[in-house]
């Protein structure tokens, strides 16, 4: 039996395959055989799960023992660049960079809410990563926005839908991440 | 004695200590470890980091994921943090990197109250690893301007990439230490910037083989080892935006 950080496959696959390898065909073999699925279920649920195909252990606890390593940032970095290719708008990168490191733990929410948003909403929608401050409360959260053109009464369903997925995973959270529209026309 | 930056591109550097999984461990450490460092680290956080395990069942190897905690003591400025976890001691330091002379202390202090805590015999890894993340104004930018590290397109191939990651594993004392390089696109912070991320991660790739009296030797070593690469694999146009201080 071995542990490994998920940091390890989620972020610094090297030079084997990286990360886009994982979004386009789900597959890494580097003797090791990752599930499509299984980086959703890292992020949102913690519970089990059995890799498709075999594993070549003895390669995979060789590798997994060398590359793990206890650095958060590029967790971070990497985590940011894969919004980026989900062409989510990030206006601001040193805000949502603080924030991350503040509340590390959202980090792995990030993206699956993101894939879940750009599936439902399709490319021709802006989706943008901000922070938001309520000077009340002193407060700031992590929003995604649901910006288009034209709005109809099913965009907060749709919304409401994709939140309802990940509100179990939000639980136990340090910060606070919301995804929603604030009806404006893309910026 | 290595470069010194006015505008140095570290995000972040850790040192970290992993114990073999079959040495003693228990959950009164991190306490332990508290105890001895909490002048200098004073605040305490808590971390959940999901992990997980391979293990052989009767359907082959298994997979589970597991949330570990781990504990973070920070120093006021939460710039400099050290992590301890299940066989895991790990001090990390964030931009502006106050030099390997201020940080090597950190590192010294941490590694101490572990070893005064606990009877540490080898190590399964050790590990220094520098992430440097460069902002280059101005697009496009031709890689080859700045890094004598980079992906190489043969003359035949279109020369536009849109993306990319490299990497390699380079050995040093016949194998016993390995540093991996990794560069890679990066989510600029400027929006006419061009950002990279370059990856040092030099670490024990024979576990076992540094004793407790070597390990802040190797620590040593492995710094000297990075700065060489890394001044290896950049040249004197990321210098310029680097600012060295003579």
């Amino acid at each position: 039996m071995l542990s490994a950080a998920t940091e390890v496959f989620k972020n610094s696959l090297p030079w084997i395959g990286d990360h886009k390898l994982l979004q386009s065909n789900g597959e890494i073999t580097n003797g090791i055989i990752w599930h499509k699925d299984l980086l959703k279920k890292v992020r949102s649920k913690p519970g089990r799960a059995i890799l498709r195909g075999g594993v070549e252990s003895e390669l995979s606890q060789e590798w997994l023992r060398k590359y793990r390593s206890a650095g958060l940032t590029s967790i971070i970095e990497n985590t940011l660049s894969r919004l980026s290719s989900l062409e989510v708008r990030i206006p601001h990168p040193g805000e949502i960079r603080n924030y991350l490191f503040r509340y590390y733990d959202l980090t792995d929410l990030l993206l699956p809410v993101s894939e879940d948003a750009r599936q439902h909403f399709g490319p021709q929608v802006q989706l943008s990563l901000e922070i938001c401050r309520d000077p009340e409360i002193e407060d700031e959260y992590m929003v995604l926005y649901v910006r288009q053109h034209e709005y109809d009464e099913f965009v907060m369903k749709r919304i409401k839908e994709i939140r309802a997925e990940y509100e179990e995973g939000l639980r136990g959270k340090t910060g606070w991440f919301l995804l929603t529209t604030d009806f404006h026309p893309p910026r | 004695m290595g470069k010194k930056y006015a505008n140095s591109p570290i995000i972040e550097t850790v040192c970290e200590f992993r114990l073999p999984p079959d040495s003693k461990w228990d959950l009164t450490i991190p306490g332990l470890v508290y105890e001895k460092i909490c002048d200098e680290f004073p605040n305490k956080e808590q971390r959940l980091i999901q992990e997980i395990e391979l293990k052989h069942g009767p359907q082959g190897v298994e997979q589970q994921i597991r949330t570990n905690e781990r504990i973070l003591f920070l120093t006021e400025d939460r710039k400099t943090f050290i992590q301890v976890g299940t066989h895991l001691l790990a001090v990390n330091c964030l931009k502006p990197y106050p030099t390997w002379n201020k940080f090597k202390p950190s590192i010294e202090k941490a590694f101490k109250a572990l070893s005064e805590t606990i009877v540490i015999n080898t190590f399964q890894r050790i590990g220094l690893r520098y992430i440097n993340r460069i902002e280059i104004p101005g697009q496009p930018v031709k890689l080859e301007d700045y890094f004598e590290f980079r992906p190489f397109l043969g003359k035949d191939l279109p020369q536009n990439m849109a993306d990319f990651i490299v990497g390699g594993v380079l050995q040093f004392h016949d194998g016993r230490d390995s540093c991996r390089v990794q560069l890679s696109k990066a989510v600029p912070e400027k929006p006419n910037n061009v950002s990279f991320l370059l990856d040092f991660d030099f670490f024990l790739a024979k576990s076992q083989t540094v004793s407790i009296k070597q390990a802040l030797e190797w620590v040593d070593n492995a710094h000297q080892e990075v700065e060489k690469i890394f001044e290896g694999c950049i040249n004197d146009r990321l210098r310029e935006i680097f600012q060295e201080l003579k």
